[in-house]
């Protein structure tokens, strides 16, 4: 078993191949020999920003240092900040973050509906060039991860920070009723994640995009996909904090 | 919505008239007139036990709305009152829906604000009061859109009726707004719209002869995820409420032929 079912209020991961769970108390420090601190999911919408500017400053410097600085892609770069004109249209902002307040992970959504990278920037890597849309279809874009913090990585090479958003955003799109998510991403996270079992399904043959081979795919939203990622990485709970949890149940506007 | 309803009541009612229901959205998308429109949405959501249908986009594209285009189904009275006093400026659903992402339900809505109870209190005045939930709709000319739905039941049972159609709610919301732009003119001549690709059309063939989506997968040498993602894009751009509904809509728009 790779996760403790029984108890739902600590968070067990288990690292290397060595074996032994090691727990995470939500507001404990960790036990046993090896690193790594706490994260829970905390969910911004774009028309809100104002009000999280500590995280709204870290994701988008976590997006410079992984877009530009690590993978060296042709992004837009204000000093400090990766910002693009899509964060212009206020997506939903999925947020890793850490006991210490660190954005160790991020994505942002937005529906088909409207503007999205792949209609409207990656729309050759679409079969037929026929475009996306659909209000039960959401796209994940600018899904960044930072590999430098103290967050444990599973096995299979998959961050816990990843899984969470994967979990996070597909609880968010359970909430919805949406029936999809569509992404692109390059071949090399398309490998790792199938390693994991926790690729998208290609809707295309892979494309170079601006050099980078890339996939568009498709995530199916359901609970079949939340147990494949909570069985590979041992995340048992709620990855949600109370307020953004409350938020998605509608229970605070 | 084709799933079997364990609620007693008024949700129970919805299962009986599933097929009034894709009617319902048929005449929505045939509608020429937004007016026409609010009678159609009336009847259907008094299905879902809903009370009030209330629609408002901002920033459409077209120069001869220069303010909000509503659309409700509130009485003459409310809506007057609403208009003379602004209340779109104040209205904290407005405030909270539009540019947002989420959707709001009214009971989270903040109402300590003596300029919001007074508005709450004049609204329960002409009887519009009980549950709310907000849909923020984005579209693909860039615009917001607030589609909202009201109700008069208890905490339990709109917490179920959320759970079970927020789907169904957000279909709703996002046909109503295409339907609204064109009621306005605005997407005239969108083309692709209207059409289907090649696959979502051959996808579709195949069901409506009888085929599963895996059997369909299996003769066109996709996967049968693929299959079911071409059948909700083509389900999307025909605004029909589930595949049966996409096939008879494709049918009778000439977009498949069965042979």
């Amino acid at each position: 078993m790779l996760f403790d079912a029984a108890d739902p209020s600590h968070l067990t991961y288990r690292t290397g191949g060595r074996g032994g769970a090691i727990h995470y108390g939500l507001n404990r420090a960790p036990e046993g020999g090896n690193k790594g601190v706490s994260s829970m999911i905390r969910l911004v919408q774009g028309h809100e920003r104002a009000a999280y500017p500590n995280e709204i400053d870290g994701m988008h410097r976590l997006r410079r240092k992984v877009f530009h600085e690590r993978m060296g892609w042709e992004v837009s770069v204000i000093r400090d900040w990766e910002i693009d004109g899509f964060d212009a249209f206020d997506p939903l902002y999925v947020l890793s973050i850490d006991e210490r307040e660190s954005v160790v992970g991020c994505l942002r959504l937005l529906p088909t509906t409207g503007y999205t990278m792949i209609n409207d920037v990656f729309g050759e890597i679409l079969p037929d060039n026929e475009p996306i849309v659909s209000p039960l279809i959401w796209e994940s874009s600018r899904f960044a991860v930072d590999r430098d913090a103290d967050i444990p990585i599973g096995p299979n090479g998959i961050s816990r920070a990843t899984a969470e958003l994967g979990l996070g955003m597909n609880a968010v799109g359970m909430r919805l009723g949406l029936s999809h998510v569509v992404t692109v991403y390059d071949a090399l996270v398309h490998r790792t994640l199938k390693r994991a079992a926790c690729a998208g399904e290609p809707i295309a043959p892979a494309k170079r995009l601006g050099g980078t081979l890339s996939y568009a795919v498709l995530y199916e939203v359901g609970p079949e996909t939340e147990q494949r990622v909570r069985a590979v990485s041992g995340i048992a709970g709620d990855v949600f904090e109370q307020a953004s949890h409350d938020r998605l149940q509608l229970k605070v506007a | 919505m084709a799933e079997p309803s364990r609620c007693k009541g008024r949700l129970a009612v919805i299962e009986q008239s599933g097929d009034e229901l894709f009617e319902l959205i048929d005449q929505i998308s045939q509608a020429e007139k937004l007016m026409e429109g609010h009678e159609v949405l009336r009847t259907a959501l008094g299905a879902y036990g809903l009370d009030h249908v209330v629609y408002i986009s901002v920033n459409l594209p077209t120069e001869k709305r220069a303010t909000p285009l509503v659309a409700m189904t509130y009485s003459a009275d409310w809506q007057k009152h609403y208009a003379q006093n602004d209340y779109v400026d104040i209205d904290p659903v407005v405030k909270a829906g539009i540019g947002g992402i989420l959707p709001v339900d009214w009971g989270a809505l903040d109402r300590k604000h003596p300029t919001v109870k007074k508005f709450f209190g004049e609204a329960q005045e002409f009887r519009i009061g009980g549950q709310g939930l907000s849909i923020p709709v984005r579209g693909r000319h860039g615009e917001f859109a607030l589609f909202s739905v009201t109700a008069q039941m208890a905490d339990a049972e709109w917490a179920k009726l959320k759970d079970r159609y927020m789907r169904d709610f957000m279909l709703f919301a996002y046909n109503f707004h295409s339907f609204a732009l064109n009621a306005e003119h605005i997407e005239e001549g969108e083309a692709y719209r209207d059409t289907l690709s090649f696959r979502e059309a051959e996808c579709l063939r195949w069901i409506a002869m009888g085929k599963s989506a895996w059997d369909a997968s299996q003769i066109m040498g996709v996967s049968e995820r693929t299959v079911k993602f071409h059948l909700e894009n083509a389900r999307a751009k025909l605004g029909a409420m589930n595949t049966t509904h996409a096939v008879s809509k494709a049918v009778s728009l000439n977009l498949i032929t069965l042979f």
